[in-house]
């Protein structure tokens, strides 16, 4: 690995980090002047991790290793996952580690210990929380995977890095705008569900009762709080950067010269920063759907992906 | 068979010889009857078809040091007339035990169950006789409301028997998900124990009562002209329903003439609390299906009422309006015109939320079917207010008993038949209406005057008044009982959310847990108003 692979990948790293704070300030900003309100800065997360990172954290005493174990694990794995999507340069260094298998399932790795560690506290809305998480995120793999297959298929390859460059220089792939249209509303769906905005669960309650994500994490304090926040931010911040580099991925570096990586940059920013805006907007349309009526949603994420695929076919022939 | 009896006479028809005396007390009649007959009678004007009354209230009055006794009285508002019809009944001396009506009449569950707490009166044959208001860590033998019990005392910790009470349901995949009373958010503290297979809601059990601050004893300690800023702080969303409540009971047993200035501006302010809570709640109910776009819309609207209350009176929550009598404040005619034209800009902002909330099939879909209180049920729980009428239970006090000016203003009472959340929703929606075109009203009609009627006797030692208010809730009432030199003897207070709170037990099973803080939104109903 070259000395400018290396450089890459901290790059990637200090911008996945450092920007999916502002992503959720961005969000919340959104949802705050739809609401009328003044909102907080969207640089609010950024001050809220540092308090939490700077607090004691209280683990509850019938509480195993998983508990204190899990916000490492759920924050390394979604960092490692994010190194696999490009974000300003396409082919990604480490591309060569992992597809969207790898992708998928660096993220469930994460999903899998936070389940755990709901149930591990011992109080009753975490395993409620679990429960409900198992239920979303069952759902939502199949449809994740096969969203993302449809758009392979098309680039010809299952390497996320190998679908942005080739879709981006427009080489050696078919461009069918009704499969890619179809598996973007779907990944859309799933990056709702998979983040826990509304019309799926609410960030913004105080009902335990109603909380699926923050269920799971509603005994976590300090700075295991503070790193299961980040990872959350993370996370949104990766489906936000799959929905706009693998469907459109123009502004994207294809060459190392600093004026592309600055366009790219630039571009990317915009591209992420202008999703997280229509995200709050979405959050403000909709009312939270009844629990039993998400799988329905799920259900129609998973139909798209599927007819994606089978439409993919079809014009082939 | 003559068609036309009343009421006391068709029970004296059927149960002469058990009915001790007949007497009647600003104009409600009272029956009273031979403690072995108590259920029997409650349960013929509960049956009855020309009776079918609700029992609307059951409380005690421990009668020493005049007389050693206690006296258990039923209020009952009969079916088709709301008429008011009391049944009372003696223990005398070391009596402790009557026979429980609960398992004939179902709302009279909860009262029996604080009437063995606060006076060690066991109702037997009641079905659950688990404390209610005493927590398992009080100590034994101890009953608040008995004369004999100092109101400062302190009492010792107890170390609980055993575990919690209340396990209901047993079976492979049943579990128990206990909530509060501390919640993640900032609201009143209770206990919510449901039983659930899954998501579904099998049963759920309620501990209510840890804001008890004994209310009806701190009563006891004041006069007759000092217990108004008690009753104001009982519960701080519904001081102005409180306080009229008690300023009326007040008034009837000082015979004092409330001034018809005074009692249209009571109507005012009462019509104001309506309004700043309803459009709180609907903003609240949206906001629990994380619609958050109405809730800062209410929210809004909510705390321009709240202003206004404040510039009006000098008090966001109406403190210090009423007194006995009739009204510490008074409007100009510039302060009611900013009044009517700031409630004009208020309905216009909030029909247009309403558009929009009617067309949000995601909100609606929410609604819908949610949280079914059936008419049957609110009637056997005597469900009131804004819950009762939305599954059906046609009462409002403001047109079957009419009280401040109500009696000259024509209310048209909202109503739905479908008792789920959205007929909730909808009845409160009317209601704001309503609330601003009958202030709109008002100010067309408001007569000049004074503000405050005179006192005309010192009631006797004994003497009591029982008073009803249909707050934004639903009918708050009020017994009170004066002792000698003016003393409060005993001061029943009954806060509607301690009839409707039995009655979410219902409404909630088969809806799924994360359906339930939307359920309890949509009844809306007060801690501190219940646990007193």
């Amino acid at each position: 690995m070259s000395a400018i692979d290396f450089l890459l990948i901290n790059l990637q790293m200090v911008l996945v980090l450092g920007l999916s704070p502002l992503i959720v300030g961005v969000i919340r900003r959104v949802k705050a002047h739809l609401q009328c309100r003044h909102g907080a800065s969207v640089f609010q997360p950024y001050a809220d991790l540092a308090k939490l990172f700077r607090k004691e954290p209280v683990i509850s005493t019938t509480a195993s290793w998983i508990f204190p174990a899990t916000p490492y694990i759920l924050f390394s794995s979604t960092l490692a996952a994010s190194l696999l999507v490009p974000t300003i340069i396409a082919p990604m260094p480490l591309n060569f580690a992992g597809n969207i298998i790898a992708l998928v399932y660096l993220l469930a790795l994460g999903t899998f210990f936070l389940m755990l560690a709901g149930l591990d506290a011992g109080s009753a809305f975490g395993g409620m929380g679990s429960s409900r998480e198992a239920i979303v995120a069952s759902l939502t793999e199949p449809a994740l995977i096969l969203s993302l297959f449809a758009v392979a298929l098309t680039a010809g390859s299952a390497n996320i890095s190998a679908i942005v460059y080739k879709t981006a220089i427009l080489q050696g792939i078919v461009l069918d705008p009704p499969p890619h249209l179809m598996a973007l509303v779907a990944l859309f769906i799933i990056t709702l569900a998979e983040t826990g905005r509304v019309p799926v669960d609410n960030p913004a309650t105080h009902l335990e009762l109603t909380m699926i994500h923050e269920a799971m994490i509603l005994e976590y304090s300090g700075r295991y709080l503070a790193l299961v926040e980040w990872a959350a931010g993370m996370k949104l911040m990766i489906f936000l950067t799959l929905l706009a580099n693998i469907f459109a991925p123009w502004g994207i570096a294809t060459t190392l010269s600093p004026s592309a990586l600055g366009l790219g940059l630039l571009v990317f920013v915009g591209k992420v920063v202008g999703l997280a805006v229509v995200v709050g907007v979405f959050e403000c349309m909709f009312a939270k759907l009844r629990l039993f009526r998400v799988t329905e949603l799920l259900g129609a994420a998973f139909i798209l992906s599927l007819l994606a695929l089978v439409f993919f076919y079809i014009l082939r022939v | 068979m003559e068609p036309v009896l009343n009421p006391v006479e068709h029970l004296q028809r059927i149960f002469g010889p058990a009915i001790n005396r007949v007497s009647t007390n600003h104009g409600i009649p009272v029956v009273h009857v031979h403690t072995n007959q108590i259920s029997a009678i409650t349960r013929y004007i509960h049956t009855n078809e020309a009776l079918r009354g609700t029992l609307s209230l059951l409380w005690a009055v421990d009668h020493r040091p005049r007389d050693v006794r206690y006296e258990l009285w039923y209020l009952f508002t009969l079916g088709e007339s709301k008429d008011w019809l009391i049944v009372s009944t003696d223990l005398l001396g070391e009596e402790r035990l009557f026979e429980s009506i609960t398992p004939k009449i179902h709302a009279a569950n909860w009262y029996e169950r604080e009437i063995r707490d606060m006076f060690g009166l066991i109702a037997q044959g009641h079905p659950d006789l688990r404390r209610l208001v005493r927590h398992n860590h009080w100590p034994k033998g101890v009953h608040p409301l008995h004369k004999n019990f100092p109101w400062n005392s302190v009492l010792q910790w107890r170390q609980p028997p055993g575990s919690v009470d209340g396990h209901f349901i047993h079976g492979e995949g049943v579990f128990e998900v206990p909530v509060g009373p501390i919640h993640a958010g900032i609201i009143e503290p209770g206990h919510f124990r449901f039983t659930v297979a899954g998501e579904p809601i099998m049963h759920l059990d309620l501990q209510h009562f840890w804001k008890h601050r004994g209310v009806e004893k701190l009563f006891e300690q004041q006069t007759l002209s000092g217990g108004v800023a008690l009753a104001e702080r009982i519960s701080g969303d519904t001081t102005l329903g409180h306080s009229l409540a008690y300023c009326q009971a007040v008034e009837m047993l000082w015979e004092i003439h409330v001034p018809r200035r005074a009692r249209y501006l009571r109507s005012v302010f009462l019509e104001l609390e309506r309004l700043h809570n309803h459009i709180g709640d609907v903003g609240g109910i949206c906001n629990d299906t994380a619609y958050a776009l109405a809730h800062a819309h209410c929210s809004r609207l909510k705390e321009r009422v709240m202003q206004l209350n404040d510039r009006l009176t000098g008090s966001r929550f109406l403190r210090g309006v009423n007194c006995v009598g009739g009204v510490d404040i008074d409007l100009s005619t510039d302060q009611f015109s900013e009044l009517v034209a700031e409630l004009e800009h208020i309905e216009k902002d909030f029909s247009e939320l309403e558009q929009i909330i009617a067309v949000n099939a995601s909100l609606i879909d929410r609604f819908e079917s949610t949280g079914i209180l059936k008419k049957q049920t609110a009637w056997d729980h005597g469900v009131v207010g804004v819950v009762g009428r939305a599954s059906g239970i046609d009462r409002d006090l403001r047109r079957d008993r009419p009280f401040a000016a109500y009696d000259e203003l024509s209310v048209r009472v909202a109503g739905s038949s479908h008792g789920d959340v959205r007929a909730r929703v909808q009845v409160r929606v009317s209601e704001i209406h309503e609330s601003i075109r009958l202030i709109r009203e008002i100010q067309r009609m408001l007569p000049d005057g004074p503000l405050k009627g005179d006192r005309q006797v010192v009631p006797d030692s004994g003497a009591w008044a029982l008073s009803a208010v249909e707050g934004w809730r639903g009918e708050i009432l009020y017994f009170l009982m004066v002792g000698e030199h003016e003393q409060i003897h005993r001061c029943k207070v009954r806060d509607p959310s301690f009839v409707n709170w039995p009655a979410i037990q219902m409404a909630v099973i088969g809806n799924i847990i994360p359906d339930f803080p939307l359920v309890n939104k949509s009844f809306s109903l007060s801690y501190a108003g219940n646990d007193l």
